[in-house]
């Protein structure tokens, strides 16, 4: 087995077995640190396959990003995982069964189709690739997702600060 | 074809060494440097009972913590609580591996480098964040609370800073920022030095020294250099930044209830990232390797303080250049430390947003001005 392999198989492991975790788990606290592991896993498959800059936008957007967020929401809501014991019938055999059915869609089809690499650092980074490719033929849609996101932010701060506004006219006819 | 891939699988583990080696030397002599200089800021003496001047205080110390009972608190939650130091190590001491250490001894020379340190920093956070809140402590959470809440801040006119170095040099890789700035490397010589006049990089690499450095270069990226030494303080959690552990209001924040060789890690990684920040800021700023001496005619001070490049002198000069430098910036940020008072909640996140955000805006524009009037 070449080192490449090795590395292939074993951050799919991590990221398909923190994924399990996510699943079995009632902790919110374990889950949101097996996502983070998940999260690492797939980074650094990325960067088997070549993709530098697509790994470590992947760490810096998933990762320091929207996983801090939801680290500040399970801390503000957090409660102990004994006060949502619920039980739905046949759900560990259906949790089971999916990622199973990944792994073996993962051996068989894919494995084999990957273009694999022997080593990272001999090829030529995608960087330059990359970078021209979003600043000329993508950037209209990149664009056009930040002016939709603008909207949302727009928006969001709207109904925040009306949210606000209720609530000190409500204190005041207290 | 194996020799040789020998020969950098031998490099790259050599770097590995050299780095861990660093930290941890460096990290026993700077605990002594930080209390010599409280002491001396303070007009006091410091330590001076163990051994000569108190050489061995940080050695006594160390020999303490090791030998510490491994506490882990009532409630606390106990794989989280335990991982959480190996976390925050590992995410720093990884940062260390894309770092030219000398021209030719660098870990990782991958090329997303600069991205690359700018995403460990944050995986820096879910440590601290995990250390604070599995303590079951009321500092510990509000400690993680505001060191998040401040680094996400903080990591945004850190980034700027950055991007205005990444835009003039035109590339991600540390090694390749490094050796533009490096007298004796021949890349980028046929560009013109400064958007006015004829003197091109072959001219200023001939005369060598500070003159190749990015800071004078491109004379505007000293602002640019304020707010990423400024940005970078508050990313270590040192002061006047330091509201995650301040010791008056939250005992010691997010690592009040680690004890031990788990402190002694997390303290550790706060000097290890001090090392990583400044190393970084003259890696992008000053000169990376490169000698502050020009050569001055017959005087070719630049040249007998770089060695022969692909020659150990070589490296054996960038990596004392290099570490130099870096260690002046760790003692500015002591001397700040014991300068300046902290910073509320509210005036933190007002320098950041308010002052900090706009100012690095302003100089990501400057730069790409810049770059568009050197091409003209």
């Amino acid at each position: 087995m070449s080192n490449i392999l090795f590395f292939f198989i074993f951050f799919s492991v991590q990221t398909i077995g923190s994924a399990v975790v996510i699943l079995f788990t009632r902790n919110v606290m374990y889950a949101v640190t097996a996502l983070l592991s998940s999260l690492l896993g797939v980074a650094a498959l990325f960067v088997l396959a070549g993709a530098d800059v697509l790994g470590v936008i992947q760490i810096i957007v998933y990762i320091g990003g929207v996983l801090v967020l939801t680290l500040f929401g399970v801390m503000y809501t957090y409660q102990s995982p004994k006060r949502y014991q619920e039980s739905i019938p046949h759900k560990k055999s259906v949790f089971i069964l999916i990622p199973l059915l990944f792994v073996l869609v993962l051996l068989v089809q894919a494995l084999p189709l990957l273009p694999m690499i022997d080593d990272p650092y001999q090829h030529a980074s995608k960087v330059e690739v990359t970078g021209m490719l979003w600043l000329t033929e993508y950037l209209p849609i990149f664009e056009w997702i930040g002016f939709l996101l603008l909207v949302v932010l727009i928006g969001a701060g709207w109904i925040g600060s009306t949210l606000v506004q209720e609530d000190k006219s409500k204190g005041e006819q207290v | 074809m194996r020799i040789q891939m020998f020969c950098i699988n031998f490099v790259r583990m050599l770097a590995l060494s050299i780095g861990l080696a660093l930290i941890l030397s460096y990290a026993v002599f700077v605990i002594y440097a930080e209390r010599k200089v409280s002491a001396f800021v303070q007009d006091r003496l410091g330590p001076m009972e163990t051994g000569p001047y108190g050489l061995l205080q940080t050695v006594a110390d160390l020999i303490k913590l090791l030998q510490k009972e491994d506490i882990v608190p009532y409630g606390a939650h106990l794989w989280l609580f335990k991982a959480a130091p190996i976390i925050i190590f590992t995410a720093v001491f990884t940062g260390f591996a894309c770092m030219p250490l000398a021209p030719e001894l660098i870990g990782a020379p991958i090329n997303v480098g600069v991205f690359f340190l700018l995403s460990i920093v944050s995986i820096d956070v879910l440590g601290v964040f995990i250390a604070g809140w599995s303590s079951n402590n009321k500092f510990s959470i509000l400690g993680a609370l505001r060191g998040i809440a401040q680094i996400v801040s903080y990591e945004l006119p850190l980034t700027l800073a950055v991007l205005s170095v990444v835009l003039l040099s035109g590339t991600l890789n540390l090694e390749y920022i490094n050796f533009q700035q490096h007298a004796h490397v021949t890349l980028l010589s046929d560009t013109t030095y400064f958007p006015w006049g004829d003197w091109t990089m072959k001219d200023a690499k001939a005369i060598g020294g500070i003159f190749t450095w990015n800071i004078i270069r491109y004379p505007f990226l000293i602002v640019s250099m304020c707010i990423f030494f400024i940005a970078s303080l508050a990313e270590c959690n040192r002061a006047p930044f330091d509201i995650p552990e301040g010791e008056s209001e939250l005992v010691s924040g997010f690592h009040t209830e680690y004890s031990g060789f788990r402190f002694a890690i997390l303290f550790l990684a706060e000097y290890a990232m001090m090392l990583l920040v400044s190393l970084l800021l003259v890696v992008l700023f000053l000169g990376g390797t490169n000698t502050p001496f020009p050569n001055i005619g017959a005087v070719a001070l630049c040249d007998w303080t770089s060695g022969t490049l692909g020659h150990w002198s070589s490296n054996a000069w960038g990596f004392f250049w290099l570490v130099s430098k870096a260690f002046g910036i760790v003692f500015l940020q002591m001397m700040m430390r014991w300068t300046y008072p902290r910073l509320r909640v509210d005036q933190l996140m007002l320098l950041c947003w308010k002052v900090l955000l706009p100012i690095s805006l302003v100089m990501v524009l400057c730069s790409a001005y810049w770059v568009y009037w050197l091409k003209q």
